[in-house]
């Protein structure tokens, strides 16, 4: 696996680009290639070599997408290697390099001004012919309603869809079409380095069941909602609405602002639901006693290692399930224990979508206790949905030590402590603190242990009753 | 000779809309006139939970459309539904909230569909969203092939306002709310349950119910509480297993 090159791409000043569109040459480092001569149209040999012709391929490229249409893992985290290859060969296969062109759209389009390939390769006319001409070469971006929904962007010289995809198809709220903000992606914080553009989740999945040469997941389902939404104008469902609107005149009030939705091609939920099914298939179990949530990105503290040997003494055949929210490396907290990560298949989503995973998770190997040590998203399960999980499940959790510094986690305790049934510390000294700060009497006391009481077998008992309640 | 049961039953449920609910009075009355002038024997019922008196008064005069009112106590939607389908005899029921409408061909298609198998639930091809939310939604058919069931883990891609045989809410019926324990979506749990059930959740072309959507109401109430759904065997990575093996 080659490790993922980041390259910061140049910043550009749309309202200074020059007049084909693409940003100026003296703020680029021009990509030194040139494009096969004898794919170009005939008249436009002549700027194979040019820098704006690179750099309008560079915008486009999105090396993951091509690398999985050429079975080359290797230039997927590589916008220079995805070039480089596609020039040597996946451009001669019919391979795409970018999502956002589909070469089916592109003729069409084209044929509606009148032109046509002539024997070029239809993604080098459209670099050369079809730039200028300003086609969309996609039904991912209706260039009318970006215009709308963004007037922003024709304060420059800029064409709409080159500021798409420049910058905002990696844009957390730009909507390309009436089908929600980049398709419900959510852009990576390198995405734009990467050029990895949360449409490319859309234009993978299910990829197996589609020629990615030809079209995707993603694109086949904005041309039916599309479609669907076309039917709207049907004589029969204009009736409808009419006679509706009839009685109540709200009914026809023109929206402010209309998403439209339709869960088998076009929801927010797809993608998160795909990634749920992702990791209810790589887990493999279906069953856990104990499910404890870390981080994975760092060593376990001293407290949710001590609850897990005391837990395994108790309990010597149970099955546990280590999820990892924050990164994929082993916590190693019970030698029999299944890790599954959730860092990596939840990669791009907002912590709210990577919630409703790691529920997704908990609720469906219905464990007796979760254990959340340490985990930003564990707690926030803990604070969100505890006071629900707690009627299916003991909760618990492990506090640990802060860094120097820094203060304890007091909201992550303070706003659980009530509903879980016990919470180990790393130290004496901090259950202590705790114990003293909030003047806890003997129940609750009873429920804060250190990773010492663990030793001596004090979490027995408090584990014991919350297991029971939930057996 | 004893009449024969009517085909469908229309039930409009209400609480606090007051004046409002007489729009969606007319949009049901409409929609029962569509359905007999197709042939379809259907009765009415109003059930009035918890009552405003302007709700209350709003309903005065059903009786004249004829419709039958009845009042209950549940505080509580889908209690009220299970209530309405023991006060009805038809074969097929839907529901519509005091809020909202249907278009007219609404009971009259969705039946069509639906009477050629007593498995069969339909649902409008279209939610229209209105006053202070202006979105589009088109339901998902479960037999289109795109269709992945997992999505009913993470979303509920339908709701109740739909067209279904009596057997699939006597069989299945709500669950009561109890969002001081965290647990409401009583509708998405009747989809969890209903599917379980063999039930199919179909899309009647051409149909659409117009949903208001306003501050407070209970869904968005719901969202903003994080409660859940009640457990279900669909929740159960056990249940997508055993489904994965007999694939």
């Amino acid at each position: 696996m080659r490790s993922i090159r980041l390259r910061r791409r140049p910043e550009v000043a749309p309202a200074s680009s020059d007049a084909d569109g693409s940003a100026p040459a003296d703020s680029l480092d021009p990509l030194e290639l040139a494009l096969p001569r004898d794919l170009l149209p005939a008249d436009q040999r002549e700027r194979a070599d040019r820098p704006a012709l690179a750099r309008r391929l560079r915008a486009m490229t999105h090396p993951r997408f091509y690398a999985a249409q050429v079975g080359a893992p290797g230039v997927a985290d590589d916008v220079e290697a995805a070039i480089t290859h596609f020039l040597d060969t996946g451009l001669r296969a019919g391979a795409r390099i970018s999502g956002l062109f589909n070469p089916e759209v592109y003729r069409q389009r084209l044929a509606e001004r009148g032109l046509a390939l002539a024997g070029a390769d239809p993604f080098l006319h459209w670099l050369t012919v079809g730039w200028d001409e300003r086609i969309v070469p996609t039904v991912l971006f209706d260039e009318a309603f970006y215009v709308g929904r963004h007037p922003d962007v024709t304060s420059g010289a800029e064409w709409a869809f080159g500021q798409y995809v420049r910058a905002g198809c990696y844009a957390p709220g730009r909507s390309p079409t009436p089908f929600g903000p980049n398709y419900g992606g959510v852009p990576a914080p390198d995405a734009r380095e990467r050029q990895e553009p949360p449409l490319v989740h859309g234009l993978l999945h299910r990829a197996e069941e589609y020629d990615l040469t030809r079209t995707s997941w993603l694109e086949e389902g904005v041309t039916l909602g599309a479609a669907k939404l076309a039917g709207l104008g049907s004589d029969r469902m204009r009736d409808l609405v009419a006679k509706a609107a009839a009685i109540e005149p709200l009914i026809a009030q023109t929206p402010r602002e209309r998403w439209v939705s339709w869960p088998p091609h076009t929801h927010p939920m797809l993608m998160p639901t795909a990634r749920a099914e992702e990791v209810r298939r790589r887990v493999g179990l279906v069953r856990a006693d104990t499910v404890f949530v870390v981080p994975g990105d760092r060593a376990p503290g001293p407290g949710v290692c001590a609850a897990a040997a005391a837990l395994r003494k108790l309990e010597p055949t149970a099955t546990v399930l280590v999820a990892t929210t924050d990164g994929p490396t082993h916590s190693h907290l019970d030698a029999l224990a299944v890790t599954i990560d959730l860092g990596g298949p939840w990669t791009g989503f907002t912590e709210a979508r990577r919630l409703l995973g790691l529920l997704d998770l908990v609720r469906g190997v219905r464990p007796r206790r979760v254990v959340v040590a340490d985990s930003a998203l564990g707690w926030r399960l803990l604070s969100t949905y505890g006071p629900t999980l707690r009627h299916e499940m003991s909760l618990a959790a492990a506090v640990g030590e802060p860094a120097p510094g820094e203060d304890v986690a007091l909201d992550d305790f303070q706003g659980s402590f009530d509903r879980l049934d016990w919470v180990v510390t790393d130290t004496d000294a901090l259950r202590d603190d705790l114990t003293a700060r909030y003047l806890l009497p003997e129940p609750s006391r009873a429920r804060l242990l250190s990773a010492a009481d663990c030793a001596t077998g004090a979490l027995a008992a408090v584990a014991v009753a919350g297991g029971e309640r939930h057996a | 000779m004893p009449e024969a049961a009517p085909r469908i039953a229309a039930i409009l449920t209400a609480h606090a809309e007051g004046v409002m609910a007489g729009l969606s009075f007319r949009s049901l009355l409409e929609a029962v006139g569509v359905a007999r002038a197709g042939g379809l024997e259907v009765e009415v019922l109003v059930v009035l939970d918890n009552p405003t008196a302007a709700t209350r008064a709003a309903f005065a005069e059903a009786d004249r459309h004829g419709a039958a009112v009845a009042e209950v106590s549940f505080a509580d939607q889908g209690l009220v539904r299970n209530h309405a389908v023991g006060l009805t005899t038809a074969g097929h029921i839907a529901f519509l909230d005091g809020d909202d409408l249907w278009s007219e061909n609404w009971l009259a298609d969705a039946y069509r569909m639906c009477a050629a198998d007593d498995r069969r639930i339909g649902h409008p091809e279209l939610n229209w969203f209105f006053e202070n939310q202006q979105n589009l939604y088109f339901l998902p058919d479960q037999t289109d092939p795109a269709f992945d069931p997992a999505l009913l883990r993470i979303a509920n891609p339908w709701d109740a306002l739909c067209l279904a045989p009596r057997s699939a809410y006597v069989d299945h019926p709500f669950s009561a709310r109890a969002v001081a324990d965290g647990y409401a979506y009583e509708d998405w749990h009747w989809m969890l349950e209903t599917f379980l059930g063999g039930y199919v959740h179909r899309v009647v072309p051409e149909t659409i119910h117009f949903k208001r959507r306003r501050e407070g109401s209970q869904y968005v109430q719901a969202r903003a509480r994080k409660v859940l759904t009640r457990p279900s065997e669909l929740l159960d990575f056990a249940w997508w297993q055993e489904r994965d093996r007999s694939r």
